[in-house]
């Protein structure tokens, strides 16, 4: 959000530590991350609240505080008026819904009069009414001068209302995530596959693992020389070397895992259907388990089909066709309908462009 | 006359414009759905007398989309009341242009005629879909208009700066796609001053530029309208007096 480093600024980019708690429909108390157990870790992480899939949720709040010494500002501005000369707060922006506002926080000296180890206190408290927004919403922690005019007797220079003293890296809250990529299907997570967290028992000679569990978790094995430098890089994908590799490799983990996936979610979904006859899509797409659900809704045109139609009807639909038919539509149209829906041939072109490069275009 | 509901059509997420030409050509249906908020449909009355002073144009000025993007304003008061949220929701955008103001989009947007009321081609049916990036929200034909309105109202509580915020497609583009246009106030601000015939193309450019440079440091949130308009005259001033400063 603030690129580069202002000239005026005296202490630019400053930690900030966050708690952040949330409220669940029908219950008006407030749960913390403790509160809410192994729940809790898939939705705060150091700079994000992900309340993906969480409908549950009306609402979210977020205490920020930064706390630093005035020795970096005290050449430039008499301290015994910080308070009057500055003001901290969050400005919050919400591109979906088109908002960005500044909600003001307290900025106090401590002690009152200064001294030499002085500091000041800055805190400020955010709350959202979840449905008020959409996608991500992004709140910076910031100090800004505010009077119209400040002489920093430092830089000798005057700075205007609302120039950046200070600011914090920004906290993301992802309503629903707008993911790219292989990230787009999973919560993706680098562990080391030969020596695993506990619980967690990855095959040691692979490179990727998949738990397939309410928000499907994809664990990459840290182990393997540049993959992870390679897969967060963010060289564009385009014909850049890194973008091509790393297109590619998502290519595969992709294919694999949404093939096995969406064979599984249409396996769950044909046996109810057996069990229930008259079930309507709608009742079907419901009765999935929740991973199972989200690949229908996100993945059901790779089965071919109607895509105008909604997912639970396009299911339908699928189930309406006889077994061998199934297994046609399983064997055929899955790995074309994922071709397309993953862009594997530009990936894979792409990807023979960077390698013929290489070799200055002398391919055996 | 019953009031009109609001609608979404179903999936549009999954249609490319592609997909929505197709349709079109073949004069296929979408799967429409009303839009409900806490267990209540949403009204959307549209200005009849806008709809019939439009019907058979063969080309849209800035004066007539201003006035559809004031009526299609005041027609979603209703959602905008209910949530906001709710205007972010492709499925209503695509719903407005292919069934509430069709015409207008294919004949604007999409090189349709009267004798022919087709898109020339289905790259154009992109202007029926939108998404929450920025660029894709001030791309949707109809969005586009709301857009504007939504401004000069959130900034001054009236219409009156629809008209500058319409008027040029540059400075439509170089102001509501970029973060400073989210800030009503300080995009009216722009568009009444940069609209003005004094200023060329290049120059407008030079300025959206400059402010730009200018919010890096300094938090855009924390001014008011009097300070808004001293930076983007200080911009224009500093540009005047030296137009080389940027290329």
């Amino acid at each position: 959000m603030i690129r580069g480093y202002p000239a005026h600024t005296c202490l630019g980019k400053v930690p900030c530590t966050m708690s952040s708690d949330i409220q669940i429909a029908g219950n008006n108390r407030w749960l913390s991350r403790e509160d809410l157990g192994d729940e809790g870790h898939s939705i705060w992480g150091e700079f994000v609240v992900d309340l993906t899939g969480r409908d549950d949720i009306e609402h979210v709040r977020l205490r920020l505080n930064f706390d630093t010494p005035i020795t970096k500002i005290s050449a430039a501005y008499d301290i015994k008026k910080v308070e009057e000369y500055f003001e901290f707060g969050a400005r919050v922006w919400n591109k979906s819904t088109r908002r960005r506002y500044f909600r003001r926080g307290e900025l106090t000296l401590k002690p009152k009069g200064g001294g030499k180890n002085a500091h000041l206190e800055c805190t400020v408290e955010v709350q959202f009414e979840v449905r008020e927004f959409g996608g991500e919403i992004e709140v910076e922690p910031i100090m800004v001068t505010r009077p119209q005019t400040l002489l920093d007797n430092d830089r000798n220079i005057i700075l205007g209302r609302g120039s950046l003293i200070a600011w914090s890296e920004p906290i993301v809250i992802m309503l629903d995530r707008i993911r790219k990529g292989i990230d787009s299907l999973f919560d993706i997570q680098w562990v080391s596959f030969s020596k695993p967290p506990p619980g967690l028992e990855p095959p040691a000679n692979s490179f990727f693992f998949v738990r397939w569990e309410r928000n499907p978790k994809l664990y990459l094995n840290v182990d393997i020389e540049n993959l992870q430098r390679l897969l967060v890089s963010d060289s564009k994908a385009g014909k850049s070397h890194d973008g091509s590799v790393r297109r590619a490799v998502n290519s595969i983990v992709a294919h694999q895992i949404l093939s096995t996936g969406l064979s599984a979610a249409l396996r769950q979904a044909s046996q109810h259907r057996l069990d229930e006859p008259d079930a309507t899509g709608e009742d079907l797409l419901v009765g999935l388990d929740d991973q199972n659900r989200a690949i229908i809704r996100g993945w059901i045109g790779a089965l071919g089909g109607n895509r105008a139609l909604r997912p639970e009807e396009q299911l339908l639909a699928i189930l309406d066709l006889d077994a061998d038919e199934v297994s046609i539509r399983i064997a055929e149209q899955i790995p074309n309908g994922l071709q397309s829906g993953l862009g594997t041939k530009k990936t894979v072109e792409n990807l023979i462009a960077v390698v013929a490069n290489s070799f200055s275009g002398k391919l055996d | 006359m019953a009031a009109k509901k609001l609608c979404r059509v179903e999936n549009i997420d999954d249609l490319t414009a592609q997909d929505v030409h197709s349709m079109i050509v073949t004069n296929k249906d979408f799967s429409i759905s009303p839009i409900e908020w806490d267990n209540s449909p949403i009204r959307f009355d549209f200005d009849d007398s806008v709809r019939r002073s439009l019907a058979g144009r063969t080309a849209f000025s800035v004066a007539d989309e201003v006035s559809i993007a004031i009526a299609l304003h005041e027609a979603l008061v209703p959602a905008r009341e209910s949530s906001i949220a709710l205007l972010r929701d492709s499925g209503v955008w695509a719903w407005i242009g292919l069934y509430e103001l069709r015409e207008y989009v294919l004949i604007r947007w999409c090189g349709a005629t009267q004798n022919s009321m087709l898109p020339t081609t289905p790259e154009k049916c992109s202007y029926f879909l939108t998404g929450d990036a920025l660029v894709r929200q001030a791309r949707c034909a109809v969005r586009r208009l709301w857009i504007a309105a939504d401004a000069s109202h959130r900034a001054k509580g009236d219409y009156n700066a629809v008209p500058a915020n319409l008027a040029l497609t540059d400075l439509y583009t170089g102001v509501f796609e970029r973060m400073l246009g989210l800030d009503a106030e300080l995009a009216c601000l722009l568009t009444t001053e940069l609209h003005q015939p004094k200023y060329v193309e290049d120059f407008r450019r030079k300025v959206l530029i400059g402010v730009g440079a200018r919010l890096s440091t300094v938090a855009l949130e924390c001014l008011d309208s009097r300070q808004k308009n001293s930076l983007i005259q200080e911009v224009i001033s500093d540009l005047a007096a030296n137009p080389s400063v940027l290329p």
